[in-house]
This record gives structure tokens, C-alpha cells and sequence, in this order.
């Protein structure tokens, strides 16, 4: 049965509280501790390496497959699937901007790059969604192999390429992105999400327009 | 036209083989020469001899002036004589002169030298050190101070032209001279060495800035020829004023050191000689006779100038018994430069943070998942819920953007500049400089620091850790590299004199002309021990009266107080008329690849007359 589409509701609300809270902490924590230079100790660390930038990508790649097993407990499949998924994620996304403002100031001068990443997230998080889809597709998002599946997909896409080549890892483009890398590079580590998303769209028109 | 380094050298080398072979196929068409002379004149094949005689000359001649073409074009090659220290030495991790003297170089000509110095090895970890200053055709001879921090390594000094190609390059072996500790410095003829480890030099190789004479323990000035340059005068001056012990052998050679700086640094008034032997005069108020010689005349005179002393032997350095010297070099104490390093070293320390607070990031995070889980829950229609989110994000970005503004902004690198600036007959300044490279901003590059002053850095044992390397540039701005977490002190000083006078009118006011582009707002007049507080010396020239008088001379600034501390103890305030004032600038300087906050700390110590 297909229920009425709804952007904010109870079932939404477990990744979105996921995604708020764990970057809120990543956010205190990137504040930098002390009021003097000679407060400056162990945390600092965590400011001076961005680690609210990985920590933002990593959830927002979680809130993708979220939403990805929510819309195939929904059995959303065609434009309306990949409508109603944006909007779930610029919702998630748009629930982060005070944190963004407030980011600015850990980091300024870095506009750029933060817009880079916010974009970067987004590709991420969609791309999780449509691959989290497909998988559960057998399961309407119940199935333990389902469940199993996708998250190797997030370990294989998140961490596996870090050990080979970090630049097609989220969070090793992020690193990229941090440390000002060339623009090649760049292209490079949006291409490949954008692929692979193409790649899953193609796919979810495939199984799921048969499916149906 | 020029060449690298090693190019220049192989040129040089192929010029000098091929001169050498010229000459020696001279000499012997020379003494071929001689041989067919005397036998022309045993008459023995005659015709036919002279004609030989005649090409086998004409070749030689030939031979000899490309011999001597080859010969000068080496001598017009550029070259390089560099000389460092005093006679070669100096103490590690001190700035030391060197002078550098051209040759071969067209009078157009312009470039500049470098200095570069390796310090460290493989278990201490290594750091560069690179220094540079201009040379244009106005001169031949440079003399500058510059950092010297090792002795393992040689020094590299490179000329250089203007597309800064190499063009002459020379080693200076530091392993030989240097001293562990700062060392005596005699200048000019003593009779026997006065002190067993003094270094002696020829008066005119005394260095004319005054940041040279940092490895000087005391200088002790003998029989001069002609005295001492003004420039000389002038550096020693302000290296004495600056914490430096200046020993001035008098008597009848005090005439050919007489000149009014020289007069104004001793501690007698009206000098003249008595007997023809002794330097006599009015004693200074506040000066002290340390040694009386056998008659019982005053023999040693000393007098405190600024942080320094200056020690006067009313007799030439010949005329003294050993007992005397022997005397003499037990009561000349050692010199101790002001330094600003520990002050600034705890000001950087204590350097407020600009950073957005704890409180309002947790607010904002609370408030956020609290109404996503409210609304959530408690809302039922989908567009009012939609509504509310927007509303509660749109509250919480403005809330987050009206706090987060541009004076919560973090900064990569901290900065405090220290200084202290004196005005007594010559104006100089004391400089330090903190930095900490905290980094907000999260590029791999390490920034190099800009520091707008020559300066030594304070170097650890260990240099493994971070980068020390340290270049000084032409424009006289230093840059250093800093990692994250990196802590540096720099210390130096100048020559700039504070723009800032002052001259009583009548008992109780005194005019201040404040040529400074800033306002002082912490000052004090300090005549005679009694401290007078005045109001903030605003630039111009303004009257101020000495109504309010205090103890002790306190900024409500902690900086400006522990920098005061830092002073006070090494400058006599007690006795004569000063001004003291001070001033904090806060700053900050965007560049490329990094956002530093600079604490500008400075004081200004100003000598008046009555």
C-alpha cells in the first residue's frame, strides 16, 4: 500500500534528529577550547582538522540511507521517488544553515569551500538513498539482508577507498576539499558520486519500473 | 652577463688554466729568445737566425698580450670577501656584523647578498637561516648585523644581480672562532693584553650598528689612531644605553676620541687633562669612583647611561701599573642586553582567544532538536509542521548570524609585538615578537609568518619538532614558518627613534610634542624618583601639568605592566627626568593562507634635561 507522501513526519524524524544532534556536537567540539593562547591543548586538534566537515558528510550519507529504506517501506518508485528524497535531504540540509553561520567563523575566509561541501553532502546523501532503495527494494525495507546490504555499501563507499584511493571516499574528498586541492581533483571527487548516482538512477528505472 | 654558481666557478678555473699555460709558453719563447741571442752574437748562422729571432718575438709578444687580456678579464670578475664577527668571532645564537666587500663589479651595478646558514644536524633536527640585504653601485664595502646561529656549518654568502642568479659565492668556516660565551672585546693598542681573553681588534673594525655588539661581554676602547667614526660612536652608544659596558681608556688619548656623543656618554663634565697624565672634570650627579690610583686621583669613573654602563680610566691604557689592570679587569662587570623575550613570551601566553562561546553553540543545538522533535510529535498537519521548521530554522540561522559575526572569527596565527623604545642624546628600539599559529583555517600549507623586523629567533634543543626555518628578506621583514601548535620568540632591535620629545615649562608643566601617529594613553613623568602621572598624550605638541603624583608608575594594562617590570629593572628611572608612556594596539592582518591577530605592546622611555 502506498501511503500519502508526507515531508516531516514521525518516520523522517529518527535521521533527522540523527543528523542535528551529532552534528551539533561536532560543532561544539569544533570550537576552539580556552580563552587564552595557552588554553590551547588536546581539542584543538579537532577545529584545525575540519572535523565537523566529516562528521556532517558521514550522517548525511546515514540520513541517505535512511530515507532510502523509508521510501522503499513506501514502495516509492519514478520522479516522484527522486523528488520526494531531495526534499527529505534539503530538508535535513536546511535543518543544519544556523550550524553552517555558525561554522563560518570557525572557518573564515572559507565560504567556498563550505558551499563545495554542503553541495558535496547533498550529491552523497542521494546517492545512499537511491542505492539504499535498490537494495531494499526485495525487503520494502525490512529485509536483514536488505539491512546487511546497504550498510556494506556505506562502508565500501566510505571507508574501503580511503585504503586505495582516498579522493573517492566522501570523507577523503573532503580532506581534499580542506586542504585546497587542485581543481582536477575536485572535478574528480564530484564526478564519481555523479556516476554512480546516474548509474543507481538508471538502475531504480530499470528493476523498479519492472518491479512494478 | 651572468651564470650560475657553479658555471662562474668552472669559468674561473678554465680562465686561470689557460693563463697559467700562456705564461709558461712565454717564458720559454722568452729564454728560446735568449739562447738565439747569444748565439747570433757568436756570429753563427746569422741570416737565417734573425728572421727566426724576429717571429719567435713577435709570437712572444703576441702570447704575452693575450696572457695579460686573460689576466684582466679575471681580475674584473666579481668577487666576494666576507669577514664575520670581531676578528672572526662571535657567540652562537647572537647576532653578530659582517662586513662584505666587492670587487670586479660594475659601477651600475645592483643586486643583492644572501646569507644562508644550515644549523642543526641529523640528531637535532635542522632548520635554515636565510638573511639578505641590497647592494647597489653607491659602495663596495656592506656591514650589517645578522643571526648567527650555529658553528657546525659554514656560512654561505652569495652575490647575487637583480634576476637573483648567482654570481659569486663564498664559504665562511664558522667551526674555528666561535665562543661559547660573550667575550671581551679590546679595540685599539693596549699595551700587553689587558684581559688574557679579550679579543683584539683594530678600532676601525668596530661595527657601526649597534646589534652587532650582542656577543660582547664589554668593549674596552685603548689608543686609537684617529678616533672613532661617528657611526661607531653611535653604535656603541646605543649598545651601552641598551644594556652594553663601554670601558674608555682616556688620559692623553682622550683627545683623539674627543667628540661631543663621546663627551656626553662619560661621566665627567669639562674633561681636561691634569699633569698631563689624568682625565679630570665635574663629576656627574649620581656617578661613582670605583678605583683611585696610587696619588689618590679617581683612576676608574663609572656611570649608569640607560640600561648600561660606561667605565672611564682617567688614564691611557699605557700608563697603568699591572696591579691597576689587574684591578681594573676585576671591577668591569658583564654586559646584559634588555631583552623582551621572557615578557613577550608570557604576554603571547595569556593572548585573549577570539572564538564563539560554548553556551550559544549548545543553545542553538538544543533549541534545534527540540523543535524538530516537538513540532514532530505535537504538530498533525504536514504544512503547519513544514511552517514551524522553517520558522524555527530561519530564527536559529539569525540568531546564529547576528552572534557568529566577524569578532567571533577565529584567528590562525596570535601575535604579540613587544617593544621598547628609548630616547635618551640617541633614539633606539628593543623589539621581540611572539607567535603561535593556532590555525583555524584548515589548509595543509604552512603559512609563513610576515614579522616587519629583522629578528633573531630563540631556537630549542630540539628542532625536530616543527619548522624553524626563518628567512630575513632585502626589505627587512622577517618570515617564519610555523606548524600548528608552533610557538616562536624573535628578538632584535633598531634604530628608530622614537618620534616623541619633551621640555619643562616652568616647575609643574612640562610640553610634550607626541609626533607619533597614535595616542599614549598610559604616560608618566618620573623626575627625580617622585612619579607624576598625566593625562593620555594625544598626538601634537600639548602642555600637561604634574599635579598628580603616585607612588609607582602602574598601566592598568597588563601588558604594559609587566613590559614596565620588564624595564624598569635593567633602566636607572630613579635619578633625572623621564617620561615614560605606553601603548596596546590590537589588529588583524588577513593574508593568503593565514588570519593573524597582532597585539602591538610598546613603550616609550624619553630622557629630559632640566
Amino acid at each position: 500500500m502506498e501511503k500519502r507522501f508526507s515531508l516531516v513526519d514521525a518516520q523522517v524524524m529518527k535521521p533527522l534528529f540523527g543528523l542535528v544532534l551529532f552534528c551539533g556536537l561536532a560543532l561544539v567540539l569544533s570550537i576552539p577550547p580556552g580563552q587564552q593562547v595557552k588554553d590551547f591543548g588536546s581539542l584543538a586538534f579537532l577545529q584545525r582538522h575540519g572535523m565537523y566537515f566529516y562528521i556532517y558528510v558521514f550522517f548525511s550519507g546515514l540520513l541517505g540511507l535512511s530515507l532510502g529504506t523509508l521510501a522503499a517501506s513506501q514502495q516509492e518508485a519514478g520522479r516522484a521517488l527522486y523528488v520526494h528524497l531531495l526534499a527529505r535531504i534539503a530538508l535535513g540540509q536546511a535543518l543544519l544553515v544556523p550550524y553552517f553561520i555558525f561554522v563560518r567563523t570557525l572557518y573564515p575566509g572559507r565560504e567556498g569551500m563550505l558551499v563545495l561541501v554542503v553541495l558535496y553532502a547533498t550529491l552523497a546523501a542521494f546517492l545512499m538513498s537511491v542505492t539504499s532503495r535498490l537494495i531494499e527494494e526485495s525487503g520494502h525495507g525490512t529485509s536483514s539482508r536488505g539491512f546487511l546490504g546497504k550498510y556494506a555499501a556505506f562502508v565500501i563507499y566510505f571507508a574501503a577507498p580511503l585504503l586505495v584511493i582516498p579522493v573517492l571516499s566522501p570523507l577523503g574528498f573532503v580532506s581534499y576539499l580542506l586542504s585546497g586541492e587542485r581543481v582536477w581533483m575536485i572535478l574528480l571527487g564530484y564526478g564519481i558520486p555523479l556516476g554512480l548516482t546516474f548509474t543507481g538512477i538508471v538502475l531504480c528505472e530499470r528493476y523498479l519500473g519492472r518491479a512494478r | 652577463m651572468a651564470h650560475a654558481s657553479w658555471l662562474y666557478r668552472k669559468e674561473r678555473t678554465w680562465t686561470s688554466t689557460i693563463h697559467s699555460i700562456l705564461t709558461i709558453v712565454v717564458v720559454c719563447v722568452g729564454v728560446c729568445e735568449t739562447k738565439q741571442g747569444n748565439r747570433a752574437r757568436e756570429g753563427l748562422h746569422m741570416a737565417q737566425d734573425r728572421s727566426k729571432w724576429v717571429v719567435k718575438t713577435c709570437l712572444g709578444l703576441l702570447l704575452l698580450a693575450a696572457s695579460l687580456a686573460v689576466s684582466m678579464s679575471v681580475l674584473a670578475s666579481p668577487q666576494i670577501d666576507v669577514s664575520l664577527g670581531f676578528s672572526g668571532h662571535f657567540v652562537p645564537e647572537r647576532m653578530a656584523p659582517l662586513r662584505v666587500s666587492l670587487s670586479g663589479l660594475e659601477s651600475s651595478f645592483s643586486g643583492s647578498v644572501r646569507i644562508a646558514e644550515q644549523v642543526g644536524n641529523a640528531w637535532r633536527g635542522q632548520a635554515r637561516s636565510s638573511v639578505c640585504f641590497h647592494i647597489n653601485g653607491a659602495s663596495r664595502i656592506y656591514e650589517d648585523t645578522i643571526p648567527i646561529y650555529g658553528f657546525s656549518q659554514p656560512l654561505l654568502v652569495s652575490l647575487l644581480d637583480e634576476e637573483g642568479r648567482v654570481i659569486a659565492q663564498q664559504e665562511v668556516p664558522l667551526r674555528d672562532k666561535w665562543l661559547k660565551e660573550p667575550f671581551i672585546v679590546a679595540a685599539g693598542e693596549f699595551p700587553a693584553p689587558v684581559t688574557p681573553d679579550a679579543v683584539q681588534i683594530d678600532e676601525t673594525d668596530l661595527p657601526t650598528k649597534w646589534l652587532s655588539y650582542a656577543g660582547v661581554r664589554s668593549l674596552w676602547i685603548g689608543r686609537t689612531t684617529n678616533g672613532l667614526t661617528a657611526e661607531q660612536e653611535e653604535a656603541i652608544y646605543r649598545w651601552t644605553s641598551a644594556g652594553g659596558i663601554t670601558v674608555v681608556f682616556t688620559g692623553s688619548d682622550f683627545f683623539r676620541l674627543d667628540s661631543p656623543l663621546v663627551r656626553d656618554m662619560i661621566p665627567l663634565t669639562n674633561p681636561h687633562l691634569a699633569e698631563g697624565v689624568h682625565l679630570v672634570g665635574d663629576l656627574r650627579p649620581g656617578e661613582e669612583v670605583l678605583l683611585h690610583g696610587s696619588t689618590g686621583e679617581p683612576l676608574l669613573v663609572s656611570r649608569q647611561l640607560g640600561a648600561g654602563v660606561v667605565l672611564l680610566v682617567t688614564a691611557d691604557a699605557f700608563s697603568l701599573t699591572e696591579a691597576e689592570q689587574a684591578q681594573l679587569r676585576d671591577l668591569v662587570p658583564s654586559a646584559t642586553q634588555v631583552d623582551l623575550s621572557d615578557a613577550t613570551a608570557s604576554m603571547l601566553q595569556q593572548m585573549p582567544v577570539t572564538r564563539p562561546g560554548y553556551p550559544t553553540a549548545i543553545a542553538i543545538v538544543a533549541v534545534l532538536l527540540t523543535a524538530l522533535v516537538v513540532i514532530i510529535s505535537r504538530v498533525r498537519s504536514d504544512l503547519v509542521r513544514v511552517v514551524s521548521l522553517f520558522t524555527v530554522i530561519v530564527a536559529c540561522s539569525l540568531w546564529s548570524g547576528l552572534y557568529a559575526n566577524r569578532t567571533k572569527q577565529v584567528h590562525d596565527v596570535y601575535t604579540i609585538k613587544t617593544a621598547v623604545s628609548v630616547q635618551q642624546r640617541l633614539g633606539y628600539s628593543i623589539v621581540s615578537s611572539g607567535l603561535t599559529y593556532i590555525a583555524g583555517r584548515i589548509d595543509s600549507a604552512l603559512p609563513k609568518v610576515r614579522v616587519n623586523d629583522w629578528m633573531l629567533q630563540a631556537l630549542p634543543r630540539d628542532l625536530n619538532e616543527g619548522s624553524y626555518d626563518i628567512e630575513l628578506l632585502c626589505n627587512h621583514v622577517a618570515l617564519v614558518s610555523l606548524s600548528p601548535g608552533d610557538i616562536r620568540i624573535l628578538r632584535g632591535g633598531s634604530d628608530n627613534t622614537p618620534l616623541i620629545s619633551m621640555s619643562f615649562s616652568g616647575d609643574e608643566r612640562v610640553v610634550i610634542n607626541n609626533g607619533l601617529s597614535l595616542s599614549l594613553p598610559s604616560a608618566a613623568i618620573m623626575l627625580d624618583g617622585t612619579t607624576f602621572l598625566l593625562r593620555p598624550i594625544s598626538t601634537g605638541v600639548h602642555a600637561y601639568s604634574l599635579s598628580r603624583e603616585a607612588e609607582a608608575f602602574a598601566p592598568t594594562s597588563r601588558e604594559l605592566s609587566s613590559l614596565y617590570a620588564a624595564v624598569n629593572k635593567d633602566y636607572d628611572l630613579s635619578s633625572g627626568i623621564w617620561l615614560v608612556a605606553g601603548t596596546i594596539t590590537d589588529s588583524t592582518v588577513d593574508s593568503e593562507s593565514y588570519r593573524q591577530k597582532v597585539r602591538d605592546v610598546r613603550l616609550i622611555l624619553v630622557e629630559g634635561e632640566r
